[in-house]
């Protein structure tokens, strides 16, 4: 059990980390940088940090329900992720209160992770009958997809600097 | 060239040859840790043990398999070898799965089931 716990730990860790240095270095970024898309169909850095309160929010829901349920039916919000972005106009929204709400959101989902009930880690998540995710691979894999968004916003702001 | 252009040359080979040793052992040393963080150089005939503990990997007739659908459980500390990978994506989430046998049984787990995922 200490091993689950160890790695999970781990994962509550890297959030943690990641958004304090995501903090530190895009907190006084100026509204055109925030704004730009680096094509037409890509998203801003304001609407990829948007996205990702989208993915917190949603495995929020997901990492307490799935402490209350061994089987949850819960609709999937990625393949509509687009419309998410857009009907929540993130792209006019204040970046200081996005950022922050972002963060807090963050820790909160990282005190959630530390303090998981491992017997519910086996719990499963049902997108539809055929298909199902386990709480832990939840909690693990968000730390990945939150890592490659990250990664995108450094490539947004590096292609921004080429220019 | 005389006798001190000559040894002089013979640093700069010496030293050029060093550094570019020293390049290539990071460049070889940053490469393996990134294959053993993210496993994508995973493949067929790889070992990989499984290591969760308290819940027991599932061994599912496909990757992401429905609840209760899933073959058996495997228990921490099982070795077993790859037969196959494959991608298992649904909305955001996304992860690789390995085609393995347990017991006779054909089946996959999750990478997050096993040493290959973030060490």
């Amino acid at each position: 059990m200490n091993q689950i716990t160890d790695k999970l730990i781990e994962v509550a860790i890297q959030i943690e980390q990641a958004v304090d240095a995501a903090m530190e270095r895009w907190r006084d970024l100026p509204e055109s940088t925030l704004r730009f898309r680096p094509a037409e169909d890509a998203w801003s850095i304001k609407e990829i940090v948007g996205h990702l309160i989208d993915s917190a929010s949603n495995n929020h829901q997901r990492f307490v329900r799935l402490q209350l349920t061994e089987s949850l039916v819960f609709p999937d919000y990625g393949q509509d992720n687009i419309h998410w972005v857009r009907i929540q106009n993130y792209q006019d929204q204040t970046w200081s209160e996005l950022l922050v709400l972002w963060q807090y959101f963050n820790m909160q989902l990282a005190y959630i992770i530390r303090s998981v009930d491992p017997s519910c880690l086996s719990h499963v998540w049902q997108a539809d009958p055929q298909t199902s995710v386990t709480l832990f691979d939840l909690m693990t894999d968000y730390n990945r997809h939150l890592k490659a968004h990250l990664e995108q916003i450094e490539d947004t702001l590096n292609a921004m600097n080429e220019r | 060239m005389d006798a001190q252009q000559a040894t002089t040359q013979r640093h700069i080979n010496q030293y050029g040859f060093i550094w570019t040793g020293l390049l290539f052992t990071l460049i070889i040393l940053f490469t393996n840790i990134g294959s053993a963080v993210y496993a994508n150089d995973v493949k067929q005939g790889d070992h990989l043990t499984i290591v969760t503990p308290g819940t027991e990997a599932r061994l599912c007739p496909q990757p992401g398999c429905g609840p209760d659908q899933h073959i058996t459980r495997i228990p921490q500390g099982t070795v077993l070898t790859v037969q196959n990978t494959e991608i298992f994506e649904i909305g955001t989430f996304k992860v690789k799965w390995f085609a393995v046998v347990y017991q006779n049984q054909h089946g996959w787990v999750s990478i997050y089931d096993t040493d290959q995922a973030k060490k």
